[in-house]
């Protein structure tokens, strides 16, 4: 008797988790890309400017911003957001961000595993990166990452 | 605010090539034990094509060029630094203050590949080149006979002209006029590369004064040829002859070339005599700057 109570808790638990699982969350994930501009202002220093996208050429520098929206009732937790660096790019270091608090850690083996930035050993290729988001994000609101890469 | 286009500059992915970005987000929903998962649209990408080239002159050195020389040879490269396949128009700009010294003058393509100019190669004003890929191209130039001028340089201006843009102006776009339809830009150069390459012009006057000085004592004359340079050339394949006056006679073995002895005969040195003809005669092969020649014999009196 006791493990058929066991069964059927268990099955219900499953169920409902597929039934949670099948459905589609209110929330959006999207992905923006920017050109970063150098320039010297009036005083004379360098400084860099985000411009939207018209054409690329090898040397340019991409800001990729994936930006997350909660349009669900209850806040969003357990944020990972995984973005494998485009072939033909390489990673501008120490350039992946959040607008919240957050993890960030990179992989040089196409992400099978991930390390932090400053643990990666000095000539090895970044293929992925990860943010690991340590607070949530609230009904309504956004957050996002951001990284660079340069065209080769 | 003045922008620092610092693209534009490196050689690197091959126009058209297209870059894409997407994420994936892993998440719960409050309490909620489920994890989701959900992905970005893909941002899309695709490379232009950069218009860079690199015309540079190669010799170290001018090249000598005189009145009535014939197919003179400046080497230089010309790379296509761009990520695409290009046509570069090749023109040049000969110094006009020189007049018309040149009879022609055309740019030729190492057709064979061999590394210099020869028979085989091509002349052409416009070439081909896939992206990284570089090729060895000659000025060769032919001057006019009795010429005259002040100047002791030839100089040319070479330019390379992208045949997609080329506009001079760096970050010129030429929409859709790419490889395969991409967009193009003139790269820091303009999609234009110029060089300045010069001929070293000089003058070929030898000059020859005979001096012929009576010893009467002895009763010969003693000839001497100087031979000299006014200009600032190497003179090839000079040859000298002279002849012996009536009533005189050759003192055999009198040669002498920068003062030393000569056998009459034609071999391996300078000078040789010729005992049918009465003349001597002094092969020179190279005349090198700064050398003077002095050549030197005795002629006796016939006895009557």
């Amino acid at each position: 008797m006791k493990k058929k109570i066991l069964l059927f808790f268990g099955l219900a638990a499953l169920v409902l988790t597929v039934a949670t699982a099948a459905r589609s969350p209110k929330v959006t994930l999207v992905s923006k890309q920017f050109k970063q501009v150098k320039y010297i202002d009036k005083r004379g220093h360098i400084r860099y400017k985000l411009k939207s996208v018209d054409r690329v050429v090898p040397g340019d520098t991409i800001v990729y911003k994936n930006v997350v929206s909660n349009f669900e009732t209850k806040p969003l937790k357990n944020l990972v957001l995984n973005n494998k660096v485009p072939e033909h790019t390489s990673y501008v270091k120490h350039s992946a961000k959040c607008s919240s608090k957050c993890k960030v850690l990179v992989s040089v083996d196409g992400g099978k595993t991930f390390l932090p930035e400053a643990k990666i050993k000095r000539g090895k290729k970044v293929t992925n990166v990860r943010w690991i988001l340590l607070s949530s994000i609230n009904q309504n609101s956004k957050a996002y990452v951001s990284y660079a890469t340069k065209i080769k | 605010m003045i922008f620092v286009a610092s693209f534009l500059e490196a050689k690197g992915v091959r126009a058209g090539t297209i870059i894409k970005n997407q994420a994936t987000l892993n998440f719960s929903v409050g309490d909620e034990t489920s994890l989701y998962s959900i992905s970005s649209n893909e941002v899309k990408d695709v490379v232009s094509q950069v218009l860079n080239f690199v015309l540079k002159w190669q010799d170290s050195e001018p090249c000598e060029i005189y009145e009535g020389a014939k197919d003179k040879v400046l080497n230089l490269s010309l790379r296509n630094d761009g990520n695409g396949k290009d046509t570069i128009l090749l023109s040049f700009l000969e110094d006009s203050t020189l007049g018309s010294l040149v009879e022609s003058m055309s740019v030729f393509v190492d057709s064979n590949k061999n590394g210099y100019f020869d028979k085989d190669d091509k002349s052409i004003d416009e070439i081909n080149l896939d992206a990284d890929e570089q090729r060895k191209i000659f000025l060769v130039t032919s001057l006019k006979e009795n010429i005259s001028t002040s100047k002791n340089k030839l100089e040319v201006e070479i330019k390379a002209k992208s045949k997609i843009g080329g506009s001079g102006i760096k970050g010129t776009v030429f929409k859709g006029k790419g490889e395969n339809g991409v967009d193009a830009i003139d790269g820091v150069g303009g999609g234009v590369s110029f060089e300045s390459v010069a001929y070293k012009l000089v003058t070929q006057s030898p000059t020859l004064i005979k001096r012929v000085e009576y010893f009467k004592k002895q009763r010969y004359y003693l000839v001497s040829l100087y031979l000299d340079f006014e200009g600032n050339a190497n003179l090839k394949n000079l040859h000298l002859t002279d002849r012996v006056p009536r009533g005189l006679t050759y003192r055999k073995n009198s040669i002498k070339f920068n003062k030393k002895y000569q056998s009459d005969k034609r071999d391996g040195d300078f000078a040789s005599f010729d005992f049918n003809i009465n003349s001597l005669s002094i092969d020179i092969e190279n005349f090198k700057l700064p050398n003077k020649v002095l050549v030197t014999y005795i002629l006796n009196r016939r006895r009557r």
